[in-house]
């Protein structure tokens, strides 16, 4: 057993040292933004890599659900079984915090999102992906390259074939670190929402919710025995009453404000645990990234099902009318 | 926002991207999904109440066996009853003409005393009458005629019977 | 000091700093969230939802820290 141990660590300070010999890379430019694949455009639009990627995310998605689900059994088995779990585990979840009423109409975007999210996460974490690429002249190191070179349509395709003053443009980036991507899921979400609050509330309800100044109004209205309120009552309710209105405009504001809570913390979680493998690989090859690996697909899980359980509970949160006991549910 | 890479048409493009993500898992998970879920659920529920039907088939069976069981008993017993009724009406009759029997014999057996009384009552009465009369002509001598002879007995008679 | 490097400081420190305040309360919310499971089993996902928005609220703050810092670095 010790032996064994000994074995282990030995090992491991072998592939260390060996691909701190041998797999030594220049570390590669962070970028923000989804980079730009040389030379493709599909009419006006600039296609990205992670662009690319959410693509085939999608026929992915497409085909798996279709092949699953092409002739159902009574008694499911395989791939059926898994995406029945799945889809049952999440309608459950979702019949769970927003009723049996509105749990069918509820639940079809959500699980949309935790699916497409789950796979963005993951497809951008599959080891090696991201050295294939396309050689790019860097775009800050010298614009003389750039002219020198032309533009290297694919010439050398991979990661050691390209010259010294090019870096790789990987085709396939998660699509989670793609901030239009995740701005898109957020104002997805939050319009059906929306949608859902005007279609249950009505617009006076919707709207209600968050412009409210009955509390002020009932301040100049004789109190609920028809006695007209004295000077001190009436400035009480006025600052109660105000308090509620500055309670509304707030939640008024936090409807917009979870538009960039969305965006973010997808893509934060995602393109931070991508930069920190990057990082980890340029340290010490080979070994120190392979927990992170680990950790950033359970990360992956948790956000997709995050951003499904968020936007389940503020789905239901929009359909409840304005309410002072519904402000701690 | 173009340094974060904020671009209307990527926007657009991953927009179109998920509607046709979302139609289609709609279309092809969801829907086919919760309709083998629900189907499986009535199955279920359909067995279960299939099993319940047939506990309550069973149940009425048993009440029904145990009622015609409960009938048989009480017919037995019934006629049982019935038997002991008849014996004891049976007993009660022969009792009853054993008795009758015994009162007839008894009011006969009266009626002939009764009757030997009367006969012998009636035999003494003549026998008297008879003396009373050859008394009488002794003491009053022959000359109370045949007639008033009939008379005085007649008159004696008819003070006697009182 | 020069510009760049204060572009550099201040985003560092608006997702380090920012982060301190949601660190502390997720963690606050989750061990009140485990504590609610381990007492009532029953109830476990219905708290278990609860608990993520919960973490969302707390954590939109940590977010609202590195909007900051991709602001200062990026678009300023």
């Amino acid at each position: 057993m010790k032996g064994k141990t000994l074995l282990y660590l030995l090992g491991i300070v072998v592939l260390v040292v060996l691909g701190g010999m041998f797999l030594r890379f220049e570390l590669p430019p962070i970028s923000v933004s989804a980079e730009h694949l040389p030379n493709m455009y599909l009419g006006p639009l600039p296609i990205t890599n992670s662009l690319l990627t959410s693509w085939v995310v999608v026929i992915l998605l497409i085909a798996m659900a279709y092949f699953a689900t092409r002739n159902m059994q009574m008694v499911p088995s395989g791939l059926q079984n898994l995406l029945e779990w799945i889809v049952e585990q999440l309608y459950n979840i979702t019949e769970g915090v927003s009723g049996p009423k509105w749990a069918v109409k509820f639940f079809i975007v959500p699980t949309t999102i935790f699916f497409y999210v789950l796979f963005s996460n993951w497809f951008g974490l599959i080891p090696g992906l991201g050295g294939f690429g396309f050689c790019e002249p860097h775009e800050v190191a010298g614009q003389e390259v750039a002219a020198a070179e032309g533009e290297g349509e694919g010439g050398g395709s991979l990661i050691l074939g390209c010259q010294p003053g090019e870096i790789v443009v990987p085709i396939f980036r998660s699509p989670s670190a793609d901030l239009n991507n995740t701005l898109m899921l957020a104002l997805f979400t939050q319009v059906t929402a929306w949608v859902f609050g005007f279609t249950a509330l009505g617009f006076g309800g919707f709207v209600g919710k968050f412009f409210v100044f009955s509390g002020i109004a009932k301040a100049f209205k004789p109190d609920e025995h028809g006695n007209k309120r004295n000077f001190k009552e009436m400035m009480g309710q006025v600052a109660f009453g105000f308090i509620e209105t500055a309670v509304g405009l707030l939640e008024f504001l936090s409807e917009f404000v979870k538009i960039i809570a969305y965006t973010f913390r997808l893509f934060g979680n995602i393109f931070a645990g991508e930069v920190m493998l990057v990082v980890l690989t340029f340290l010490v090859p080979l070994t120190l990234a392979l927990p992170s690996l680990g950790l950033e697909v359970f990360v992956g899980l948790v956000q997709a099902f995050v951003f499904f359980i968020l936007s389940v509970a503020f789905y239901t949160l929009a359909v409840t009318p304005h309410a002072h006991e519904d402000e701690a549910h | 926002m173009a340094a974060l890479g904020f671009d209307v048409k990527l926007i657009i493009a991953y927009l179109i991207n998920f509607v046709i993500l979302v139609v289609a898992l709609r279309a092809f998970a969801y829907k086919p999904i919760l309709e083998m879920l629900e189907k499986r659920k009535k199955q279920i529920a359909d067995g279960l109440a299939a099993a319940e039907q047939v506990k309550a088939e069973a149940e009425q069976e048993r009440a029904k066996y145990r009622e015609e069981l409960e009938k048989a008993r009480r017919a037995s017993q019934e006629e049982a009853s019935k038997i002991a009724q008849v014996t004891a009406d049976m007993r009660e009759q022969i009792l009853a003409e054993a008795r009758k029997e015994a009162e007839e014999l008894k009011a006969k057996a009266r009626a002939e005393i009764e009757a030997e009384r009367q006969a012998a009552q009636a035999e003494i009465r003549r026998q008297m009458a008879m003396l009373t009369v050859d008394l009488t002509r002794k003491m009053v001598g022959e000359t109370v005629t045949e007639a008033k002879q009939h008379e005085l007995i007649g008159q004696f008679l008819a003070e006697m019977g009182d | 000091m020069d510009v760049e490097a204060a572009k550099l400081l201040g985003a560092a420190l608006a997702v380090g700093l920012g982060a301190i305040g949601p660190g502390i309360g997720i963690g606050i919310v989750a061990s009140g969230a485990l504590q609610s499971i381990a007492r009532n089993p029953d109830v476990s996902g219905q708290v278990t939802a609860n608990m993520f928005v919960g973490i969302a609220f707390s954590e939109a703050l940590a977010i609202f820290g590195l909007v900051i810092g991709l602001i200062l670095l990026f678009v300023i």
